[in-house]
């Protein structure tokens, strides 16, 4: 008899709909009718209406799990040799155990094989049932358990938190300086040189900022009309009260569409004796950015369109020759247009959680 | 690189297309399982948490994301005993990564604006 597998009626019973459905198509495209259950119970009902040809079985499931499913195939007297690959994320030494006693004709580890495997051990059980008439189990060995790996990017985000919980401005001052000395001592590199359009991480960004601004201590301009608005009043109080001893700040560029917002701005920073460099159109508040020697740029835009206006204008000049600029954006929706700006020299970043808070906190630390 | 996109396309025989939505499947159910997860964590419901992040593990696992698969196994293993703070911190680590493996997404299958 040629040892080819005819179609077979494969049982897919996994409450992960993702599993099921990546599954599900592949193993129709093979030419099999699949059938699919979210829970032990329902695995079992069906076993027991229709059995299929081989069961593809997860162990954790609501409503009876999958060893419970596997005990019953194997104790059933219409369905002992039933083919069951076992397909789990659990690889403690304990579930592959308890597993192991029923039999399955095979126990796959989630992580630790490729669909594209699985798929072929289906394939090779469902030959070996038509050659053979069953296939012989190979049971999972027992494997030692990883160690714990450190996830990346814990502490930043812990940071995080402690700032969003800080009671007051000072409080947070000091977190933020306390995040400062922390990096100086480990301080990770920029990401990629070209666009970063990254998720938002707060310590990133204060990351990326410290690096621009300590590294090239020579000036910096910020662009983010109304939340500076919110901000300024905050920091011209705090550099009024706090300016003996201060090292004089750098020049500070103020961008605004709005005439309000500029007017507001200028006021308010004349009185601690700031030097804004105010600015309404998009190329004048660049022209001076390239006269007056500014190093890094942290542009906020809220609207795709500003940041796409934005790319257009600079990439029509050869400032991103000479200039650091990190696009700050709001949210994480800005996958799709990601695209548009690779390979721009510019760093872009996702800011959904800037809140004015934190971006005063910035100047504080700038001054 | 967070997808391993030669794989992928291994698992659907070149098919870009079939590899695009899968992708686009596991992205749109990695949100809902996201979401669960922070919920559970807001909410002390640890076994929401355990449940969520297993299912991730398997998925992200099947999407070739070992990376990311490890980070959810370490998830569920410490989701009985850490701290909510400690776990979200590790929730907001692992969404840095996802959102990196969107954006790879978004890169290897552009689309138009809306």
């Amino acid at each position: 008899m040629a040892a080819e597998v005819k179609s077979s009626v494969i049982l897919i019973a996994d409450d992960d709909p993702f599993i099921v459905s990546l599954y599900r198509e592949r193993l129709m495209r093979m030419g099999h009718q699949v059938c699919t259950v979210q829970n032990g119970e329902d695995a079992i009902r069906r076993i027991q209406e229709d059995p299929p040809g081989l069961l593809l079985l997860d162990l954790n499931m609501p409503r009876l799990d999958g060893r419970q499913v596997l005990q019953f195939v194997r104790q059933q007297s219409s369905t002992p040799d039933l083919p069951v690959i076992v397909l789990s994320s659990a690889c403690a030494a304990e579930a592959i155990e308890s597993v192991n006693r029923f039999l399955p004709t095979r126990f796959l580890i989630k992580h630790q094989v490729s669909p594209k495997q699985v798929l072929e051990e289906i394939r090779t059980v469902l030959a070996e049932v038509a050659e053979q008439g069953a296939a012989k189990p190979v049971l999972a060995e027992v494997q030692v358990s990883e160690p714990a790996i450190p996830v990346p990017g814990v502490e930043g985000v812990a940071w995080v938190n402690d700032l969003e919980s800080a009671a007051n401005g000072e409080q947070r001052r000091d977190i933020l300086l306390r995040i400062y000395r922390t990096m100086q001592e480990d301080l990770r590199t920029l990401k990629a040189a070209n666009v970063l359009s990254l998720p938002f991480q707060f310590g990133e960004v204060l990351e990326q900022f410290f690096e621009a601004f300590y590294a090239e201590p020579d000036r910096i301009s910020i662009s983010a009309p109304s939340t500076l608005r919110r901000a300024l009043p905050k920091l011209a109080d705090w550099v009024g009260r706090n300016g003996e001893g201060l090292v004089t700040p750098e020049p500070l560029l103020l961008h605004s569409f709005e005439k309000e917002v500029r007017q507001g701005m200028l006021e308010t920073c004349r009185r601690p004796g700031l030097q804004p460099i105010v600015t309404a159109r998009v190329e004048s508040q660049w022209d001076l950015v390239a006269e007056n020697d500014f190093k890094t740029v942290v542009q906020h835009v809220r609207k795709l369109a500003a940041a796409r206006k934005l790319v257009r204008y600079l990439e029509s000049t050869d400032l991103t020759l000479k200039l650091r600029v990190l696009i700050l954006v709001p949210g994480t929706d800005w996958a799709p247009c990601q695209a548009d700006f690779q390979n721009k020299a510019l760093q872009f970043q996702a800011l959904p959680l800037m809140t004015s808070e934190m971006l005063l906190n910035l100047f504080l630390l700038m001054f | 690189m967070i997808i391993d996109m030669q794989s992928l396309l291994d698992l659907f025989d070149g098919d870009r297309d079939g590899a695009k939505q899968i992708l686009e499947f596991f992205f749109d159910s990695a949100k809902e399982q996201v979401k669960e997860i922070r919920e559970g964590i807001a909410t002390a419901n640890r076994n929401q948490v355990k449940v969520a992040a297993h299912q991730m593990a398997g998925a992200t696992a099947s999407c070739g994301m070992l990376g990311l698969s490890r980070q959810f196994r370490e998830l569920e293993s410490h989701s009985d005993t850490a701290s909510p703070e400690a776990l979200s911190a590790e929730i907001c680590a692992i969404l840095d990564v996802l959102h990196a493996g969107e954006l790879e997404y978004a890169s290897l299958f552009p689309e138009q604006d809306s």
